[in-house]
């Protein structure tokens, strides 16, 4: 294998960040992960919690956001009141419908972020981690191109749904792979509490169960499970440290054509559906078992971007042709 | 799907794009990083922390290794003081921008696992002066508020401030909602008490001297803390 110069190195690079493909993966994502935000924002309207969490202090809130060093935009540009907070909190939930249209599809999902950020800051312990990184993929949304289809602005320019077919950038789509790994594989190599290790029994899940602000199944007794559980956290971790390898296996996807072993077989065994299946049992098993509201909703509308437009073309073509595609 | 790229835009635009994608994931691969942080002597305190702590001690005595908690929590705190501080810095110059688009990368999932959880517990005070409990966390029997209570955003405020050390003032305007959203639901109440009622989770696995027998999932055992009363007068004020 030849070395590459640093100016072959920067040229491939480009070249990468500047590949192209239909914008049917990306306006799926859009939909999905502004439709999680939206019922969200629903779940916090029908429960009267719209004060409660954003809210200055003084007024009701449970945040102290003059108190933060600085204040957030939105009480420095605006008067400290709930009146602020409400209309705040309306346009929040206009630009998220909005951008889940793909209606002004870039504005709104500017505007969404930015407004989601400033709810973050007005009450940090009430932001958890899935909204950092719902902030996180759809900023990276809202700056691609995932409007030219599936949207509202799609039909305005072009007069169909779906658009005119045009390829659009890729990197958004490459992005929120990186993504998807990062947040997998760091979260795993973060998981260094003894529960989650043999010298601590493997015992993490079932610990994690009884938690009573967290666990559906708290106050039962699990311990007939336990045996389940300690293989579920062994999975878990093993499952999570793994994560670098889905991007190779999206990789070898993209690459099928050159030889190699390694890429035959996990193009074979079509390791990349393999390991994101592993991840909707575990998603699914969260949701079964935990209160933890959009987060496995979230995590698993993600995957979509582990498959290249042309995928789901063929998939809604001729479903059995989807795997050869 | 196409092997070779299709590729878009023309001039500079593809470089500069490149460029600007390289300095956004240098920057997040910054922040995703895991890293040791200092841990602030009330949060070594918890009870969590110092089991944790005992049995890293355990595992450094079994391979030769013999330190006193106070001697590895300093050495914890010197080098992720030093890792927080080259973080900090790294980070600095990007910070505006992260702040005004709520992005980062920080996905420690359950690292600890709690054997200490707190269980949420609601109180009112009736006219005869009798206390009666109207929400526990995980309780059918006891369920006022607790669509509210447990939704993530609220829990999220209760239970991060709980696990620490101190939970600092928002558990106080915390209470102090409770109050108000449970007074005006029971009009004859005249005080509220919030309270978190720490337990131990012991394994079915653990030895004798821990568990009772092994048959159950907890300990009886449980210890009331960061108790708020609230009454009528100063909910009313």
């Amino acid at each position: 294998m030849s070395v590459r110069s640093p100016r072959q190195l920067w040229r491939d690079w480009v070249t990468l960040w500047s590949r192209t493909e239909r914008p049917y993966t990306l306006a799926l994502l859009r939909i999905v992960l502004a439709a999680t935000v939206f019922a969200d924002q629903l779940a916090i309207l029908q429960l009267g919690l719209v004060e409660a969490l954003w809210a200055p202090a003084d007024v009701g809130g449970i945040g102290d956001p003059m108190g933060v060093v600085p204040p957030p935009l939105l009480y420095r540009l605006f008067a400290a009141t709930t009146t602020t907070t409400w209309v705040a909190f309306g346009l929040w939930v206009a630009s998220t419908l909005s951008f889940c249209l793909g209606l002004f599809t870039r504005a709104s999902g500017l505007l969404m972020v930015l407004l989601y950020a400033q709810f973050a800051l007005i009450l940090p312990g009430g932001d958890r981690g899935i909204d950092m990184l719902l902030r996180n993929t759809l900023l990276v949304l809202a700056l691609g191109a995932s409007g030219a289809a599936l949207s509202v602005d799609a039909r305005r320019k072009t007069g169909s749904w779906l658009g005119d077919g045009a390829q659009v950038p890729a990197w958004p789509r490459y992005m929120l792979i990186l993504q998807l790994i990062v947040v997998y594989f760091t979260a795993g190599v973060q998981k260094i509490g003894f529960a989650w290790l043999p010298v601590g029994h493997f015992s993490a899940l079932y610990i994690v169960l009884q938690d009573p602000a967290v666990a559906k199944t708290a106050g039962m007794d699990l311990s007939a499970w336990y045996g389940l559980t300690q293989f579920s956290t062994a999975t878990t971790l093993l499952w999570e440290w793994s994560a670098p390898l889905l991007g190779l296996a999206i990789y070898y996807r993209d690459t099928r054509d050159r030889p190699g072993r390694l890429r035959a077989t996990f193009n074979r065994l079509d390791f990349r559906a393999l390991w994101l299946l592993v991840g909707v049992l575990f998603h699914v098993g969260i949701h079964l078992t935990m209160r933890i509201g959009i987060f496995p909703f979230a995590m698993m509308a993600l995957y979509l971007c582990a498959w290249h437009p042309d995928e789901l073309v063929a998939l809604v073509r001729r479903p059995g042709r989807a795997r050869a595609a | 799907m196409p092997s070779e790229p299709d590729l878009v835009g023309t001039g500079p635009w593809p470089r500069v794009r490149a460029g600007l994608i390289a300095l956004a994931l240098a920057v997040h691969a910054c922040a995703a990083t895991p890293m040791p942080r200092p841990i602030k002597a009330e949060d070594a305190r918890t009870a969590t922390a110092v089991e944790e702590m005992k049995l890293w001690l355990d595992v450094l005595a079994s391979v030769g290794i013999s330190a006193t908690s106070d001697q590895l929590l300093a050495l914890v705190n010197a080098v992720g003081g030093a890792c927080s501080t080259l973080k900090k810095s790294a980070l600095a110059p990007f910070q505006p921008l992260l702040r005004i688009t709520g992005t980062g990368q920080s996905w420690a999932l359950f690292a600890y696992p709690d054997r200490y959880p707190n269980r949420l517990v609601v109180e009112v005070r009736q006219p005869g002066g009798q206390w009666e409990t109207v929400f526990r966390g995980a309780d059918p029997e006891h369920t006022f508020l607790a669509p509210q209570l447990t939704f993530r955003r609220i829990r999220g405020v209760y239970d991060t401030a709980s696990s620490r050390g101190s939970p600092g003032k928002v558990y106080d305007r915390f209470a102090d909602w409770v109050a108000r959203q449970t007074l005006a639901a029971q009009p004859n109440a005249t005080d509220v008490r919030i309270k978190m009622v720490q337990f131990h989770v012991d394994l079915p696995d653990d030895g004798p001297g821990e568990a009772e027998g092994g048959a159950s999932s907890r300990s009886d055992e449980e210890k009331t803390r960061l108790v708020r009363l609230r009454s009528r007068e100063q909910v009313e004020r």
